[in-house]
């Protein structure tokens, strides 16, 4: 009961993953991950080398776990090979042959899919990345948009209940990248599973609700964008201020209560604030309440990284 | 069945497409360019130069060396472009996948073997030979693309530079060693084919001794042993495969 409680799982799971890790030699790249996936989408968020391509190609059976288990559709994919035609991967790598064109490429997936492959099937399915422009042209002539875009098409042939991918919309142009998250969508209204990752929140947020965050192979967060953002609320910021005279300024933003730490040094100071939009607005006014001209302001800790890293830290 | 057939004809556009294919006719033109050029103006038998020709350099080089090439590429070639995740992430028998391909990389091999087959074949007839020697010369190619096909889609699975290793084998192995010591010949793969062909070939074109070691020279023996060679590797790269750590 208390599992379904817990941001991380979803009722009605159709992938589990229990108590995962992997490790190469003293390297641990996925840790102790207990999480599960549902209808619709949810994006597996992480900075880069995180472990999240470890985890997808754990989760889709092209790596073993070290320890935990795996389900996927009620099957282990490791053991269980006629869960693949129910289950699609688009990795992040190319993974395409060049010599092919797109319409043969799709088609190819097709029949290795056991999956209609009539010229209807495949057309319809460039038709949903919009590729059918190209589809007598070679892969080896697209650009990494096009690639992905012909990835997605050889995926969706088969209709897979389960979809799985791994930093999709990189090389994307912000069309393709609106028209791939709006099919990711449809295909969620169908009832579909989507995994997505990708190290960008901002691109995560516009495709899913849902997010399982890890950071250094460990779960860093879990539940909708919304509780991840209000998490974030609470981390204190770093603030470079630069001025002729760093100490007047620094206790007019004291005062105000827009900064919780300041650290003096001989040309600035370094400051703590949790809400930068109000440190923003209370500058202007303390230059003109004080007097005191900025020569520098920077903002550190902003990546999503270090965001994560303190979720984890705070876990 | 559908798809057996689809990666079939995939493997076989993957081996023979792009500038491979020149490289490989080349190859297999040398053993013709060799045989007219030692039969112009000689006195000696043209049964006993074929046999030797057949010997070295036609069967234990270069047919091994197209078909290292060729096999090393057929799992190796999409280990490398990173499309062995495409292919194993199918419901489709791992023993299916690497039939499959053992089978493409033998067939691709095969093309080449008909040519130099077919080239040795018209200069014999040229210069007055009256055996027949085509079908033989073939038959043993085929097998030899048969073992060298199963056992190297295998090593492109697991190794890099499968060719290298492939060629260390062919020239160190088969050659250097087990001429040298007549026990081993049973571990050389060349030597299934040219059992065969030997079988086949009608006594004044037999093959000299020598480099056959401890084998029977017999129909059933090379049949044998290329049946247990390709089947033990087919299954080893299947069982990879499964493991699919190396993809």
């Amino acid at each position: 009961m208390s599992a379904e409680l817990d941001p991380a799982f979803v009722n009605d799971p159709t992938v589990e993953v229990a108590q995962l890790s992997k490790w190469f030699g003293q390297k641990v790249a996925v840790s102790d991950i207990s999480c599960s996936f549902g209808q619709g989408i949810t994006g597996l968020l992480g900075p880069n080398g995180a472990g999240k391509t470890t985890m997808l190609r754990m989760i889709t059976g092209l790596m073993a776990p070290s320890d935990g288990t795996i389900s996927v559709l009620g099957s282990d994919p490791r053991s269980d090979n006629s869960v693949y035609s129910r289950m699609a991967l688009v990795p992040e790598d190319d993974a395409v042959y060049p010599y092919l064109t797109a319409r043969e490429f799709v088609a190819y997936s097709a029949k290795l899919s056991g999956a209609d492959a009539s010229k209807v099937a495949v057309a319809q399915a460039l038709e949903r990345t919009s590729m059918m422009y190209a589809a007598d042209r070679k892969i080896g002539e697209f650009s990494k948009g096009m690639r992905q875009r012909a990835k997605v098409s050889g995926a969706l042939v088969g209709n897979p209940e389960v979809l799985i991918l791994d930093e999709p919309l990189n090389g994307t142009d912000p069309v393709q990248r609106a028209a791939l998250i709006s099919l990711f969508h449809e295909m969620a209204d169908e009832g579909h599973t989507i995994i997505v990752s990708s190290h960008v929140l901002a691109e995560v947020e516009r495709m899913s609700n849902r997010v399982i965050a890890v950071v250094d192979g460990r779960l860093a967060a879990a539940g909708d964008v919304a509780a991840i953002r209000a998490a974030m609320s609470h981390i204190p910021l770093r603030v470079r201020i630069e001025s002729e005279n760093p100490r007047v300024l620094c206790a007019y933003l004291l005062r105000e209560g827009v900064v919780q730490a300041v650290e003096l040094d001989d040309v600035g100071a370094n400051l703590q604030t949790i809400d930068m939009a109000a440190l923003g607005q209370s500058i202007p006014q303390a230059v003109v309440a004080t007097g005191v001209q900025i020569s520098r302001f920077e903002a550190f800790d902003q990546s999503l990284e270090s965001v994560f890293r303190y979720l984890v830290r705070g876990r | 069945m559908t798809a057996f057939a689809a990666m079939y004809t995939n493997t076989l556009r993957q081996l023979l497409g792009g500038r491979r294919i020149f490289g490989l006719a080349l190859i297999s033109l040398i053993p013709t360019f060799i045989f007219f050029m030692v039969t112009r103006g000689s006195t000696r038998g043209v049964d006993s130069m074929v046999g030797e020709l057949f010997q070295a350099p036609y069967i234990s080089l270069f047919m091994p060396i197209i078909a290292i090439m060729l096999a090393g590429a057929a799992l190796g070639d999409e280990r490398r472009d990173q499309t062995l995740s495409f292919l194993v992430l199918r419901p489709v028998p791992r023993l299916v996948i690497a039939a499959t391909k053992s089978l493409a990389a033998a067939t691709a091999a095969s093309i080449f073997a008909l040519i130099a087959s077919s080239g040795i074949a018209v200069v014999y007839a040229n210069v007055g030979g009256d055996g027949q020697v085509f079908f033989p010369i073939l038959a043993g190619s085929v097998v030899v693309m048969a073992v060298y096909g199963a056992v190297f889609t295998l090593l492109g699975l697991v190794i890099t530079r499968s060719t290298l290793v492939g060629l260390a084998f062919v020239f160190l192995w088969e050659s250097a060693l087990v001429y040298n010591f007549a026990g081993l010949a049973k571990l050389s793969l060349w030597r299934i084919g040219a059992e065969m062909t030997d079988s086949l070939f009608e006594a004044s074109l037999k093959l000299d001794d020598s480099a056959f070691g401890v084998l029977d020279r017999t129909m059933g023996g090379s049949l044998t042993r290329m049946g247990i060679v390709v089947v033990g590797s087919i299954a080893l790269t299947a069982i990879l495969l499964r493991r699919r750590d190396n993809v």
